[in-house]
């Protein structure tokens, strides 16, 4: 579980730089597009400190901007430093994806056919 | 205990502790007919003076602003609030960044209130991690370390200060402006507080922050600052009666010590007190880039 949790973190970085290249966003908004994306157990709670990292980092940066609901809302947005980030995290993850889809398709089919040989 | 109550008695606590700490010291300068018995142990009681006056400033104003952010939260999602920033308020993070994650929380908590979610749906299960999640996230997690330096940046404020107040005694020329004697007993006093006994509050301090403990509360800001003069002045007193005729004990009790022989240890004592916060900010940057 711990693995796993660890795997998430590194996704949901991929994740959210990703949603904020498409568009500017906040917090709230930001983890509604996650659980649409499928990551059903995210919160504000777990995306805040994600987000404050990237900004500490210079992945990300933000600007506050009036909300119809109160307080001023932080958007966030990518600077150059983010997008090469992306960048290679996207790389990243196609030979990642590559490499494990092999062992989930096609590992099993090649141990068999061996086996019938 | 709700953390509302327990936020009252700290209030209480600390307003208790400040007013002690005032009422000391009338009584010791009153006791000294005038004649202050030691600019060290002088100083110590005007930083202790300082302080309580200075906590009970901070006790109101934090009270105020208390009120008024319950104009905005309600309690529930402001206990949670005050528990997520006493965490962040004992990290090693800069001030600029514990203001604006104080801002982004207090926008988090309310835009949820507004949408009438839980807590629980805003910020998570566990209150505790995300506060350490976000400490962490600005390389903020304080170790033993962290606390060593900046008990040595208080002890050598605490001799500065000693040299500025033995100075305002005489202005008479540039050799007494650049000595400085004290009392050991009082710098060893302070070298307690500063290395060990101030490191044992914060620590404390963080690990109570999120249970809801009166006692942990009373350890922290009675029995620990108290517990420790007290130890200190009975150690002293044992030492006096009994150790006397050993010449490092006598030297330690009695003796005193002339600081700031010369214009480049006052120099050496400020560049070490900055480059205390240079390393601090060192090893934050560090946290950040591991993670």
């Amino acid at each position: 579980m711990g693995k796993s949790s660890q795997m998430l973190k590194g996704l949901l970085e991929g994740c959210i730089l990703k949603i904020i290249q498409e568009k500017e966003t906040y917090g709230y908004e930001l983890v509604e597009d996650l659980k649409q994306g499928g990551f059903t157990e995210v919160t504000e709670g777990s995306v805040y400190p994600i987000v404050l990292r990237l900004e500490k980092k210079g992945i990300i940066s933000s600007i506050k901007k009036a909300s119809p609901l109160g307080p001023k809302r932080k958007y966030y947005f990518l600077t150059d430093l983010g997008r090469k980030e992306l960048t290679q995290f996207l790389e990243g993850w196609v030979i990642l994806k590559q490499n494990v889809d092999y062992f989930i398709e096609d590992f099993s089919k090649k141990e068999v056919s061996d086996e019938n040989r | 205990m709700k953390t509302g109550k327990l936020n009252i008695y700290k209030v209480i606590i600390q307003c208790v502790i400040a007013l002690s700490i005032l009422v000391l010291m009338a009584v010791y300068f009153n006791k000294s007919d005038n004649q202050l018995s030691s600019t060290g142990d002088t100083v110590l009681f005007i930083i202790a003076g300082v302080l309580a006056v200075a906590t009970l400033v901070y006790v109101l104003y934090k009270n105020r602003q208390k009120a008024q952010k319950l104009k905005i939260l309600l309690p529930e999602y402001l206990d949670v609030y005050d528990q997520v920033m006493a965490h962040v308020e004992l990290s090693n993070i800069n001030v600029f960044d514990k203001k604006n994650i104080a801002s982004d929380v207090l926008s988090l908590l309310y835009e949820g209130q507004l949408r009438k979610d839980s807590v629980e749906e805003i910020l998570g299960d566990d209150v505790k991690s995300f506060a350490l999640s976000v400490t962490r996230a600005l390389g903020g997690k304080v170790n033993w370390l962290i606390h060593e330096i900046s008990g040595l940046q208080y002890f050598l404020g605490y001799l500065l200060l000693i040299k500025a107040a033995d100075n305002m005694d005489s202005m008479k020329g540039l050799s007494s402006y650049l000595n400085a004697t004290v009392d050991n007993s009082s710098i060893l006093l302070f070298a307690v507080v500063s290395f060990i006994v101030i490191p044992l509050i914060f620590t404390l301090h963080q690990k109570t922050v999120f249970k809801e403990s009166l006692m942990g509360l009373m350890s922290i800001y009675i029995a620990i600052p108290v517990g420790a003069v007290l130890l200190f002045r009975v150690m002293m007193g044992a030492l006096k009666n009994n150790l006397m005729h050993v010449t490092f004990v006598e030297q330690l009790v009695d003796g005193k010590w002339t600081i700031f022989s010369s214009s480049v240890v006052l120099l050496m004592l400020l560049v070490i007190i900055a480059t205390g916060f240079v390393v601090k900010r060192k090893i934050r940057y560090n946290q950040i880039k591991n993670i």
